[in-house]
């Protein structure tokens, strides 16, 4: 039988049980990742009382609010504060979405837990690091490439092909998506994961861009494009409602059809 | 193997007759694959939801593959190609779409849905 060694510091510990807030009558519980790779040791689920009545809306208010009353010390990555810039993405009781517009009222009953987008290597709590998921974006060139001068004011483009982008331009490239799929934990070194497909997909069927032909042929190998099964998490958890899995197709009959 | 594919060869160029009707064969499966995306995407008409709609295009996708298949095994076989009518579902969209309204009434053997008596629609 196969003998699985755990890689060190993988398995997360019981952690420490901060005291609940003096007269609060709304409390909700909140059991939060922490790891601090400075510190050495294994990762810990830390729990955390919250007033509600004091905490404002959304899981980013939640961990705001324990950041600057409870435990100074939590990290986490935020900017925009209203779903724009995919900053906050983390796991929220077992799903993969944007602290800043989920609300508690979408969250299940009973203690609610906070992690960091799963298979991605924490730099520190709920701090993903990102890097490969940046490269892999990089990699699919998300840019105009055109071989033809560029026009004296811009590029132009009737209704219906500028509707085509509708359902891709809208990534915020949080992430989410492709810390959610199996075949991405799986081969995330060589799968590019469904964002960055979702952007190559946006830039396939640009009506104004020129390298279609050289793009495809980037996508051509078993994994960068191949190893999507359709397992569906993408769509199911992306904050902006978009459809990964959808475009992942659409570049497969891209592919069929230039054989054809 | 390699002897029985020795005669084979001969055999099947002796018999023009068994040659056609591969060909045949093969363009019925490419016509056929046009009318499943037909009707693959009549079926879409009424849910446009996430996990249903990829899996459409999935479905979709297939039949291409198969029609690519079809095309390239002709190819292999000496056959004409010139008559087949790859990615052209769109001359089976009326019936398509009249066995699904069909089949949302309820009525799942509608003689409608019998996709051997579809016939193409001609381009106006
Ligand atoms: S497709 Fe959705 S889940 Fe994926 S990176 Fe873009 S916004 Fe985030
Ligand atoms: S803080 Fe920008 S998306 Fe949440």
């Amino acid at each position: 039988m196969v003998q699985l060694t755990l890689p060190k510091n993988s398995t997360v510990r019981k952690g420490k049980t901060w005291p609940k807030p003096q007269g609060a009558t709304n409390l909700r519980q909140f059991r939060i990742y922490r790891y601090n790779p400075e510190e050495g040791g294994n990762p810990r689920w830390d729990t955390y009382w919250v007033d509600m009545d004091k905490a404002g809306t959304m899981i980013l208010d939640v961990l705001l609010y324990i950041k600057n009353n409870i435990d100074p010390t939590l990290a986490f990555r935020r900017s925009c504060r209203e779903g724009v810039c995919g900053s906050c993405a983390m796991n929220i009781a077992g799903r993969n979405t944007i602290a800043c517009t989920k609300g508690f009222d979408d969250l299940p009953k009973g203690v609610i837990t906070i992690s960091p987008l799963p298979s991605q290597p924490v730099v520190r709590d709920l701090i993903p690091d990102l890097t490969n998921f940046y490269a892999q974006h990089a990699y699919v060139q998300p840019y105009l490439k055109t071989d033809t001068p560029a026009p004296e004011k811009e590029w132009k483009q009737s209704e219906a092909d500028r509707e085509e982008l509708n359902g891709l331009y809208e990534c915020i490239l949080c992430a989410s998506c492709s810390t959610s799929c199996p075949s991405y934990w799986w081969n995330g070194d060589k799968y590019l994961g469904p964002a960055a497909l979702l952007q190559a997909y946006r830039w396939l069927i640009d009506s104004r861009d020129e390298a279609t032909g050289e793009r495809l042929d980037d996508l051509e190998d078993p994994f960068k494009l191949y190893r999507c099964h359709t397992i569906m998490n993408c769509a199911q958890v992306c904050p902006k409602g978009l459809n990964p899995a959808k475009a992942i197709a659409k570049i497969k009959h891209m592919m069929v059809e230039r054989v054809s | 193997m390699k002897p029985a594919i020795f005669l084979l060869v001969p055999i099947m160029c002796a018999l023009p007759v068994v040659a056609e009707e591969r060909c045949q064969y093969l363009e019925d499966q490419v016509d056929q694959a046009n009318k499943a995306m037909a009707s693959i995407f009549a079926d879409g008409i009424t849910d446009n939801s996430a996990p249903r709609e990829t899996n459409r295009q999935i479905k979709e996708l297939n039949q291409k593959i198969k029609q690519q298949t079809a095309i390239q095994l002709a190819i292999a076989e000496g056959c004409d190609t010139s008559s087949f009518l790859p990615n052209d579902m769109g001359s089976y969209i009326t019936p398509a779409l009249e066995c699904a309204t069909e089949q949302l009434k309820g009525n799942y053997k509608a003689a409608s849905c019998e996709m051997s008596n579809w016939t193409r629609s001609e381009e106006e």
